[in-house]
Order: C-alpha cells, then structure tokens, then sequence
C-alpha cells in the first residue's frame, strides 16, 4: 500500500498540472497543431484541408466553412494569416508555402483554426482539434512525404491565437527511439508551445559507447521553431537525447541519404 | 501489455524495422534490463515465437524480412523486445512484464527500403486489437501523378492466432457509397492497390470496416520505389481533445454506421 502511494507521488511529480495541452479558454475556440512550414528554392510545403465538423453530420450540409491558417515565423511571431473556404467532405490539397512571401524566412510554423465547430463537441465538453497532415517535396520531386502534427499546442479567440503548452516543473528528457546512421543526415525541428521560453539541449551519444558526442543548446521563444543538425562528421551510429522542460520535446526529424538518394520526414 | 514491432511488406520494398532498448523519457521506467528479440508469427492456429537474439541496454538493433528466412512466406511477423523468454508456441499472443510508457508508448522505427533507392519509416507500435470491433478512418492521402503508385498496408493483430476473412470497406467522402470492397485477413498484413480505385483527388477516402481494426497506413511510390512515402492515419478520437472524446468518437461512428447501412447495394 505504502508503496502504491509512494509510486502514485512520484509520478505525480511529472503528471500534476502537466497535461500535454492545457484546456482552451471556451468551448467554441478551435485548437490546432503547430505545424512546420519550410520554403526555399529546394522546399514546398503542402497541408490537406477538409471540414472536420461536417463528418458530423448525418445529411451533408451545403454551407461554406472556412479554415483559417496562421503562419509563424521560427521566433514565434505572427507573419501571415490565410483563409481557406472549403466544401463538406472534400479535401483541398494547399501549397501551403506559397503563402508566405519574401525569402528571408525559410521554414517556421502555422496553424489551422475551423469556424465550423457542430454543437455536438459543446454537448460532449470537447474541442475541436486539426492534428493535420502536412506533406513535402523536397528537391522538385513528383512525390509528396506526409507527417502528422504532434502536439495540441494552440487555440484561437477574438482574432487572436494563444498558447496551450504547458512547462514542467522538471528537467525531462526525450529520447528519440531512432537510430542515427552515419550514412545519413538529419534535421530536428524542435517546437516551443509554451508561453515561456525555453532552454533545450541535443545531446547526440555514441550508440557502440553510449558517449556523449556533441552538445548542442538553444533558446526557444514561446511559439518559436529551433533547426538543429546531426553532427556529419561522427563514424558510427548514434541516438539523440532532448533535454528541457517541454513536457514532450518531439522533433520533427527530416531524414537524407547519403549513399542512397533519398529523402523522408518524421516526427518523434 | 507488451507492445510488438510489425515488419512491413510493400511491393519492390524490404520491411526493416529497428527496435530499441532504451525508454522514451527518463521518467517512467526507472530500470531497464537486457532483453529477449523476439519475432512471434501465427499459423492460423497457433501463435510461434522464435528468439533472435538479445539486446543490451541503449542499444537499437535492424531486423530486415529478408534475414528471417524462418518464416512461412506471406507472414505477419512481430518484432518485440521481451525480458522473459517467450513461449515457443502459444494459444493467444504472447504478453511478458509490462515496460509500457505512455509519453510517448515505447516505439520502434518500422519502414520499409527499395531497391531503387527509396526509404523510409515511422515511429509506431502495435498492440492487440479487440476482434469484432469496428473501424472508422478518414485518410487525405492519394496522390496523382504518371511515375506514382499508392498502396494501403492494412495491418491486424488479434490476441486470438484464427486467420479471419472479412471486408473493408472504401467509401466515397460523403459516405453514400461503396467505392471498393476488399478481402483481409485477421493477424495479416493485407496490402491493397490503391490507383485501382476510382476517387478524384479532391476526395477523401473514408476506410470502413463492421468486425476488424486494424492500422492503416498508406504507402506511396515514386517511380517504383526511388522515393517513399509512408504515414497512418489518425483514429477519429484525435479529431477532439478535453472532454468525452470518446463518446463523441462513438456517436461519429454511430453516424457513420448509419451512412453505411443506408448505402444501396
């Protein structure tokens, strides 16, 4: 018994006010991922966007909805924001990279936030979330490479969107259950959807000696992105530790071939 | 529960998956131990396990179809990581100490390689699924185009090892009609051709099955397998956060049933 509670404290220590997404502040306010954008002459960034609300009706309903998308830059800041008018039941696949404009930003985050919210998530306390599916080309490829969103992170009241990440009380660490080949290349975008800022650290260890290889620390703004590397210059297999107090640091991770031509993306 | 770490199959591509003896967090599973690689398949009557290997802690290790030249041809085979041995056979699939974690579960990376060049993967885990529960999967995946070709990988894991036959089901987006129905098999892993279906790209393909769950994840090729893609769908509980998100998962496939009894024949 006496070990039970013991167990139950202990956990708690990591579980108490710590949810993964804290609650919107109404019933009516969407929710959405924090999704990763990237552009540049080598990147386009798709999303697929259909009407959530309208899979829950039983008649398929001929209003128009809409899904508005919020474009953050990688310090968190608000660059573009974008309305999409979509059907029921249909998908449009959105270059979501033509949307932002200039070439002095090249990837950050955005968001999607739907007006069509049915009563029936009121009635149940729920919130109407977008978890997404974002795709990719990269290198002018035919093929776009999918990943979902990984995180609950923001909501959207009054023309503004606010922040639902919640910060630990302690240090945690997020170990990546990948196998970092030397034979390729990685990036880690690493997300802040907290309200504080954030200090992360990447600790890249040796998979033969479990070592520590390379040390890498950031500060993240609240709503802000990090890109980090893997070290190229390591021979040998690696893993990846996250440090922070993000109550789950999960990278997006974008995934090259050396030896084989390749490209994929991820996310932890 | 022990989680277990499917081998993928696609056509011109190799399933590798890459286990991992370390915990996700540092916080929910204060030790660790050297553990069992085991690969468990069924028969269709019986479920076999047979022990690769074992791995140390922080250690990952690559199991590629290919080496596993024990197994009948056409198997699921289930990758897990066991601190106790397995039995070698057994009448419901087989469970050991529980090292489960929960932010995030205990993954292994599951991909698949092409001999043209492609690879590619995802963080997953499977468990078993309850038999003749239903599913209901909203899936934005299709992708068009001369040099690609898209396959759904339908993966089905039962405690039971009975090989079942059923249906799924392909609906068009407003679900008043049956686009495709296709034969699987319970504990299989069913790959289906995807471009053989008839939907526009601006639909959505609602997967639907009456008696079977199952993982679906979609693969598309480019040019045979010089580049990959691959990604599962979310279950429709992810469409709600906070409150009874269950019961509104339950009334979206109370309205879905509906839809699919009112289609006609």
């Amino acid at each position: 018994m006496i070990k039970k509670i013991y167990k139950k404290l202990k956990r708690g220590l990591w579980t108490f006010k710590q949810p993964l997404a804290a609650r919107p502040k109404s019933l009516n306010n969407p929710v959405s991922d924090l999704f990763v954008w990237r552009k540049s002459s080598k990147w386009q960034t798709y999303f697929d966007l259909y009407d959530i609300g309208s899979f829950y009706s039983e008649i398929p309903s001929k209003r128009e909805v809409n899904a508005k998308i919020i474009f953050y830059n990688q310090s968190g800041f608000k660059i573009n924001e974008h309305t999409v008018n979509l059907n029921p039941n249909q998908n449009r696949c959105i270059e979501i990279s033509s949307f932002i404009k200039g070439e002095k930003e090249t990837f950050g985050t955005f968001a999607v936030f739907h007006s069509n919210i049915p009563s029936i998530f009121i009635e149940h306390k729920s919130y109407l979330t977008e978890r997404g599916f974002v795709s990719y080309k990269y290198n002018k490829n035919e093929l776009r490479h999918y990943v979902h969103g990984n995180s609950d992170a923001i909501s959207f009241l009054d023309n503004s969107s606010y922040l639902l990440g919640v910060s630990s009380f302690l240090k945690r660490e997020y170990k990546l259950q990948f196998n970092l080949d030397d034979t390729e290349k990685y990036e880690f975008i690493l997300i802040n959807y907290t309200n504080k800022h954030q200090e992360v650290m990447l600790t890249f260890l040796d998979e033969a000696t479990n070592k520590v290889i390379n040390v890498k620390k950031y500060s993240i703004n609240p709503n802000g992105c990090y890109l980090s590397h893997s070290d190229s210059n390591h021979i040998g297999n690696s893993r990846l530790v996250i440090s922070s107090n993000l109550v789950m640091a999960r990278p997006f991770v974008f995934r090259y071939g050396v030896n084989r031509n390749f490209f994929d993306v991820f996310h932890g | 529960m022990l989680p277990f770490y499917p081998l993928l199959r696609a056509p011109n591509c190799e399933g590798v998956t890459v286990i991992h003896n370390y915990p996700p967090n540092n916080w929910e599973v204060r030790k660790n131990y050297e553990k069992y690689i085991n690969i468990t398949w069924s028969d269709g009557s019986c479920w076999h396990t047979k022990i690769i290997g074992t791995l140390a802690k922080n250690k990952s290790f690559k199991i590629r179809e290919k080496a596993l030249n024990f197994l009948p041809k056409n198997t699921l085979a289930l990758s897990s990581l066991s601190i106790n041995k397995l039995p070698p056979k057994s009448d419901i699939l087989p469970d050991d100490i529980d090292m489960q974690t929960n932010l995030p579960e205990w993954r292994a990376s599951i991909g698949l390689e092409s001999k043209f060049g492609g690879c590619t993967s995802f963080q997953g885990e499977a468990f078993a699924f309850p038999p003749n529960g239903s599913l209901l999967s909203f899936a934005p995946f299709l992708q068009y185009g001369n040099a690609l070709s898209s396959y759904l990988i339908f993966i089905n894991v039962e405690k039971s090892p009975l090989f079942r036959n059923t249906s799924l089901f392909f609906l068009n987006s407003d679900g008043d009609k049956i686009m495709a129905k296709k034969a699987i098999t319970s504990n299989h892993l069913n790959i289906i051709k995807l471009d053989e279906i008839d939907y526009n790209p601006s639909d959505l393909i609602i997967l639907f099955t009456e008696n079977i769950i199952g993982i679906p994840l979609f693969m598309t090729a480019y040019k045979n397998g010089k580049e990959l893609s691959l990604e599962h769908t979310h279950p429709p509980a992810s469409f709600a956060i906070h409150g009874d998100r269950w019961g509104l998962h339950k009334k979206l496939k109370t309205i879905w049933s509906k839809k699919f009894k009112n289609i006609k024949p």
